[in-house]
């Protein structure tokens, strides 16, 4: 009866798979196994193909079929019931079934059927020769859903595991648990709950008053002493060690210890609690109470920190935009077409800027204010661009999203004064490293000529120390450019805005700074007068061109800076008024620009001068001449960028309390010193300008708080701009450029 | 010395014989002598009455000695000061005159009681530990680093400022520990943390402890710690020795509630702690008219007098301490069976602090919470954090959820006056056994009054200053010049020789805590 199964010819069909041999296997039953048979009728063909997927298809039904009820009967003609537990798919005559808990279902032609119900034990095994027919009751075929079933449950399965896997991770590697991951595993939920009420026992002593009733001043020492007997035994050798007061050198020791003692006392307020604390110098905390101070641990710290990171990414654009652009974007800045061609650009410079930011790294958030310094110097001031059309679109072109510039700077301000105040007093605790030595040195040639030329000298600040040696030097040369540039015309707010930031490089180099020889100076002259460089520059590109073609390259004249169109209107409109919507702004703005762009140069003309300007921004970031026609590619100015971003050693920070972080936030903006002018874009919404350098102060941020409050505090010899600052702000926020305007009569 | 003869000489404390938890005793069962440490140290070990070590010691004291970074979690009170203390006195070589490890703690008082566990578990080991915190005199500090100092406990600013000046020399410290440490990286305290660790040698060692981690410090871990070893021997937050309750009063009704408290429990010591500092002023003022002797501290106080309660209170002078959030983490004084929160507190994180002064090491206490309308939502957030559910007050609280039965054997924490004392004490001791009484009794005013009457110290105490032989303060690592009787009797003013002869054995003693420096290894 092999036949029956080698033939594979069976109805699997439906749920009652019965596998019995039917007519049509009986009929077949002579055939050998596996060869079509002779006698069938060659309507159906066998190959190996077909068979094989028979076969596969009666193996699943032998797998479907493993624990179900099954009905053998045998060759005797007796038919066993019970489950099937196995079957030996392998055997060469039929298929061998075992079936568990047999039971005699029909004895065919003996009728002893106790006889054959003794013989069974637990399992019967039929081997496959002795197997008639096998008849499969209710087989599940759907084990597709099941199998659906265990993948989606191993699914869910590996996605807790990962879930579970990811939690820990971001819980510190190998799982370190914070309170709340321990709180978690497994305990009930507290639930708000109705809170029984305390009541007082009836014959309680009466203490009917609250903790301020009778208050008054009262010694807990004598009081404790005069009632109870109590007297302190403390004295502090209990913890900590001896004076030796019999060496012979105690008195200078003590004098010395005194010196020292006074010298870290008198370091004044610092921006962080403990620190005064420990200074013993009141300041204020900030409404901190002791729980905050002492036992609390802020759980703002990883928001806070990320919030302090995103300030200091924007600080970070705003830096590198301060190093590619300068003084001249920002004056234009009041300018629509700027704002237009800003926020066409916006994307693309943010992408730059990221990219910078990513090579810059960590060394960015360490800038100082030499970086500062870089930025927004004269360099840019004398190379504005007269025909500013094709640069715009030039991808140097950075334009600022000023937002939130204004406040960052005023922040940033107090910052450096305090920093400067600072390094003035600090000494550098540890020798400085060799090779820092000689970057300290270079960096110090290139520094000092940058520092100074800004106009402030001309500003009258009197917080201002004189500066001893180096600096004087530098107020004198200060002057000198200053006069250079100092057009007749109205100059931009920004300029005047700046004029309160002076800094001098002894004060962040302390007394290692090198003052200028005369080489410099020379060079410093030359650098700085935009004659000389323009006429460098145009000799540059003559050169150049001179080997391609014999055009006569047209010479430029760059004005220190650009003198801004102003609001048609009168200050007290609002730009939005007049573009009640960005893009219309944008829109007009773009209009603007190919006017300009039309009625001032033609496209050679323009190209040129997008070279030009290039060259410009390049020089200023090195604080070196590179040439207008230093390959001015975008790569390049990201180098440039690079360059102009390493900073001396400048050890202070390290010891500064949150300086480091005081840095950053510093990073964030222009880096304080360098004139701001457009610190609130027009196009931005005053809200966000408000609130982003709002962030690390009302988090209580420990480097900016103090300083907002001496700046709200308003105008102590210490931020002695403040009220410019103040001023400067405010106005913004009310109307935008106009009131730089008024800032710089104010400060003249 | 063979090894029965260092043993047998050692002056151990009484056995403290309150029950414990197994927040202390679940143990792999090692010993200290298994850590292979040095003679001297495991004297000072013993002496100081630690018996084994306790779970997180277990766990990070190889670790440390191994020169492994740690970074370990372990409840209140459960040893974490002994933790890095033993490796710390284990790794420092007395003959280098240098700092050779810096202990960072977030409060003055917690530096005083770190450098004195220091230096009594050290005391043998000839190292000198010197504790530097704001409020003291500046001049004096940087006095005390011209002579040696080979551990340095202090508080970071203080610390900050003298490592910047190079007043003290970090170059060599090659252990940096911080207690608290979640305190400690909370980002007011981190700036100066992270500008300390710059003075420090860049192969420094690390050791981080705390009980709390509210928020992941993975970041400092990254930056400052080089393959930190984890210890984190909690599975729950809170200790299971401290039954908690709170009692929903209206704010007027607290100060009745609490005398209430104070009639009805039977507190050893209690500590009481509000949410502002005039408020700790007006109750512990409020608390010595009801007739308890009481102390208060906070921050805006003297640290003078801030130092003189800390010390007192310890001492078991007075029995209910009024303070602030000041004291909330790491202060340790075993007899503290009662935390009473009398305005509660805003994070979860100090409310496990809070509740930690009592149930040290691993023994019972109580913790309650006096609940208003506006605190409630605070309650239910703070037991959510903690997983915990604080039920209501009781009308009456069993006593064997937080009062000891031989309050005899409760620990002072004073070692240095028991050390120097051998002769008095041993007379007196036995004298005194039969006075214990029962907490509640000793700490009648009329007992202190009658103990610590002027009369009878002024003799003796000169005396005993007399007695103070360079063998007693010796080990301590104490400059020789230091050790003449001249020296002490300048040096310290008359408030040692009183406690020494007299104060301490017979106030102390009669009032129910033995004058033993008994401390289990709980620091």
């Amino acid at each position: 009866m092999k036949g029956n199964f080698n033939n594979r010819r069976r109805d699997h069909g439906g749920n009652n798979g019965n596998v019995s041999g039917g007519p049509g296997a009986s009929a077949g039953g002579g055939r050998s196994g596996g060869s079509s048979g002779g006698g069938g009728p060659s309507t159906f063909y066998e190959n190996s193909e077909i068979s094989k997927g028979f076969n596969d298809r009666l193996d699943y039904l032998f797998a479907n079929s493993i624990g179900s009820e099954a009905i053998a009967t045998v060759t005797s003609g007796a038919k066993y019931s019970g489950l099937l537990v196995a079957t030996n798919l392998e055997t060469t005559n039929g298929i061998d079934i075992v079936l568990k808990y047999p039971k005699v279902v029909d004895t065919a032609f003996t009728d002893n059927v106790e006889k054959l119900t003794e013989q069974l034990g637990d399992t019967l095994l039929i081997n496959g020769e002795d197997v008639a027919e096998l008849e499969l009751k209710n087989i599940d075929f759907t084990l597709d859903e099941k199998w659906e079933n265990s993948k989606r449950q191993e699914g869910e399965e590996r996605q807790r595991k990962e879930k579970e896997r990811e939690f820990q991770e971001e819980n510190g590697r190998k799982g370190f648990k914070t309170d709340t991951d321990i709180t978690r595993s497994g305990k009930p939920e507290v639930r708000e709950r109705e809170l029984l009420k305390w009541t007082p026992d009836e014959n309680d002593g009466n203490v009917n008053e609250a903790l301020e009733d009778n208050a008054g001043e009262w010694d807990q020492f004598s009081v404790n002493e005069q009632k109870f007997g109590v007297k302190s035994t403390f004295d502090e050798h209990f913890y900590t060690t001896k004076i030796n007061k019999d060496d012979p050198n105690f008195d200078k020791r003590f004098k010395e210890a005194e010196r020292i003692a006074k010298e870290i006392e008198s370091q004044g307020v610092s921006t962080n609690h403990h620190l005064n604390e420990e200074r013993g110098v009141a300041a204020d905390d900030s409404g901190m109470d002791e729980e905050d101070l002492y036992s609390g641990v802020d759980r703002r710290g990883n928001e806070l920190l990320a919030a302090l990171k995103s300030n200091a990414k924007q600080g970070l654009n705003q830096e590198s935009n301060k190093n590619a652009s300068s003084l001249k974007n920002q004056s234009q800045h009041v300018d629509p077409a700027i704002i237009s061609s800003s926020t066409v650009k916006g994307d693309q410079q943010q992408q730059s800027h990221q990219q910078r930011k990513n090579t810059d790294g960590s060394t960015q958030t360490k800038q100082d204010p030499q970086a500062v310094h870089k930025s927004g110097t004269n360099a840019t001031l004398g190379k504005e661009n007269v025909s500013p059309a094709p640069s715009n679109k030039s991808p140097k072109r950075e334009p600022l999203d000023g937002s939130n510039r204004k406040p960052h700077t005023t922040t940033k301000e107090a910052q450096i004064e305090d920093l400067k105040k600072f390094s003035q007093k600090f000494k550098v605790p540890y020798d400085v490293p060799e090779d820092m030595k000689d970057i300290l040195k270079k960096s110090a040639l290139k520094g000092a000529p940058s520092l100074p030329p800004k106009p402030q000298s001309s500003s009258n600040r009197p917080s201002v120390p004189p500066t001893p040696s180096s600096g004087k030097t530098d107020i004198r040369k200060t002057n000198r450019v200053n006069s250079q540039e100092q057009t007749p015309v109205d100059s931009p707010s920004g300029r005047m805005s700046s004029s309160s930031k002076k800094r001098y490089g002894n004060s962040f180099f302390g007394s290692k700074v090198l003052s200028p020889d005369n080489n410099r100076r020379g060079a410093f002259g030359k650098n700085f007068n935009m004659f000389l460089r323009s006429k460098e520059a145009h000799d540059e590109k003559q050169r150049q061109k001179s080997s391609e073609s014999k055009v006569m390259e047209p010479f430029f004249i760059e004005k220190p800076y650009f003198t801004a169109p102003t609001w048609p209107g009168t200050v007290e409109q609002s730009y939005k008024t007049f573009f009640p919507d960005e893009r219309t702004a944008v829109q007009r703005a773009q209009m603007n620009l190919q006017q300009r762009q039309m009625n001032s140069m033609n496209a050679a003309a323009a190209a040129a001068a997008a070279n030009q300007q290039m060259g410009v921004v390049m020089g200023n970031m090195m604080r070196f001449p590179m040439g207008p026609g230093a390959s001015p590619t975008p790569m390049m100015n990201g180098l440039a960028g690079n360059m102009g971003m390493y900073m001396p050693f400048q050890p202070q920070p390290m010891f500064y309390p949150s300086m480091p972080n005081m840095m950053s936030v510093m990073g964030g903006d222009d880096g304080g010193g360098s004139p701001s002018p457009q610190a609130v874009s027009p196009h931005m919404p005053p809200a966000y300008m408000s609130g982003a350098p709002g962030t690390p102060m009302t988090f209580g941020y420990p480097g900016a708080m103090p300083f907002q409050a001496a700046m709200v505090g308003g105008g102590g010899p210490r931020v002695g701009g403040t009220g410019n600052y103040r001023q400067n702000y405010h106005h913004h926020n009310s109307h935008g450029g106009h009131g730089h305007h008024r800032n710089n009569h104010e400060n003249h | 010395m063979s090894q029965e003869d260092w043993t047998s000489q050692l002056k151990k404390p009484t056995k403290d014989t309150r029950p414990q938890t197994d927040d202390v005793l679940n143990t792999k069962g090692n010993t200290f002598e298994d850590f292979f440490l040095k003679r001297e140290l495991l004297m000072g070990i013993f002496e100081a009455g630690f018996e084994k070590p306790s779970p997180i010691q277990e766990e990070s004291i190889p670790v440390a000695l191994a020169g492994r970074d740690i970074l370990a979690r372990a409840k209140n009170g459960t040893g974490k000061t002994a933790a890095f203390v033993i490796p710390t006195l284990e790794k420092v070589k007395p003959k280098i005159n240098k700092i050779q490890a810096l202990i960072m703690v977030p409060t003055r008082e917690l530096a005083l009681q770190t450098s004195q566990v220091v230096r009594t578990l050290g005391k043998h080991c000839g190292v000198s530990c010197m504790v530097t915190t704001g409020g003291t005199n500046l001049r004096d500090d940087i006095l005390r680093l011209n002579e040696t100092v080979h551990v340095l406990v202090g508080t970071p600013g203080r610390v900050l400022d003298l490592a910047s000046r190079k007043v003290a020399d970090l170059s060599e410290c090659s252990l940096f520990v911080m207690d608290e440490a979640d305190k400690m990286l909370s980002r007011d305290f981190k700036t100066i943390i992270e500008q300390i660790l710059i003075f420090l040698p860049p192969q420094h060692q690390s050791l981080l402890f705390s009980a709390t981690f509210p928020i992941t410090v993975k970041e400092f871990m990254v930056k400052h710690l080089h393959k930190p070893y984890e210890i984190n021997l909690m599975e729950e937050l809170t200790l299971k020795g401290i039954t908690q309750y709170y009692a929903f009063v209206e704010e007027r009704q607290k100060l009745h509630c609490l005398n209430t408290l104070f009639s009805k429990l039977q507190v050893n010591q209690a500590i009481i702690f509000c949410n502002s500092t005039n408020r700790v002023e007006l109750l512990a003022k409020k608390i010595t008219d009801l007739g308890y002797s009481c102390y208060y501290s906070h921050a805006r106080m003297r640290q003078q007098e801030r130092n003189k309660v800390f010390h007192e209170f310890r001492q078991g002078k007075v029995r209910t301490l009024v303070c602030s959030d000041l004291l909330t983490r790491g202060i340790d004084i075993q007899a503290v069976n009662v935390v009473i929160n009398f305005d509660f507190p805003k994070t979860a994180e100090t409310y496990l602090h809070r509740i930690g002064r009592s149930g040290r090491f691993g023994h019972l206490g109580l913790a309650i919470n006096l609940i208003n309308w506006n605190d409630r939502f605070n309650l239910y957030k703070i037991e959510q954090e903690l997983g915990t559910e604080i039920a209501a007050i009781p009308a009456t609280i069993d006593k064997s959820l937080y009062v000891a039965e031989d309050v005899s054997t409760v620990p002072t924490p004073f070692p240095l006056q028991q050390q120097s004392l051998p002769q008095q004490q041993h007379q007196q001791q036995p004298q005194q056994q039969p006075q214990y009484g029962s907490p509640a009794q000793s700490f009648t005013p009329q007992s202190f009054a009658q103990q610590l009457t002027p009369q009878g110290l002024a003799p003796q105490g000169l005396a005993a200053a007399q007695n103070l032989s360079p063998q007693g303060l010796a080990p301590q690592g104490l400059a020789p010049q230091a050790l003449s009787p001249q020296a002490l009797t300048n040096g310290l003013p008359q408030g040692i020789p009183q406690g020494l002869a007299q104060g301490l054995p017979q106030g102390i003693m009669a009032q129910g805590i033995p004058p033993n420096f008994a401390a289990p290894p709980h620091y």
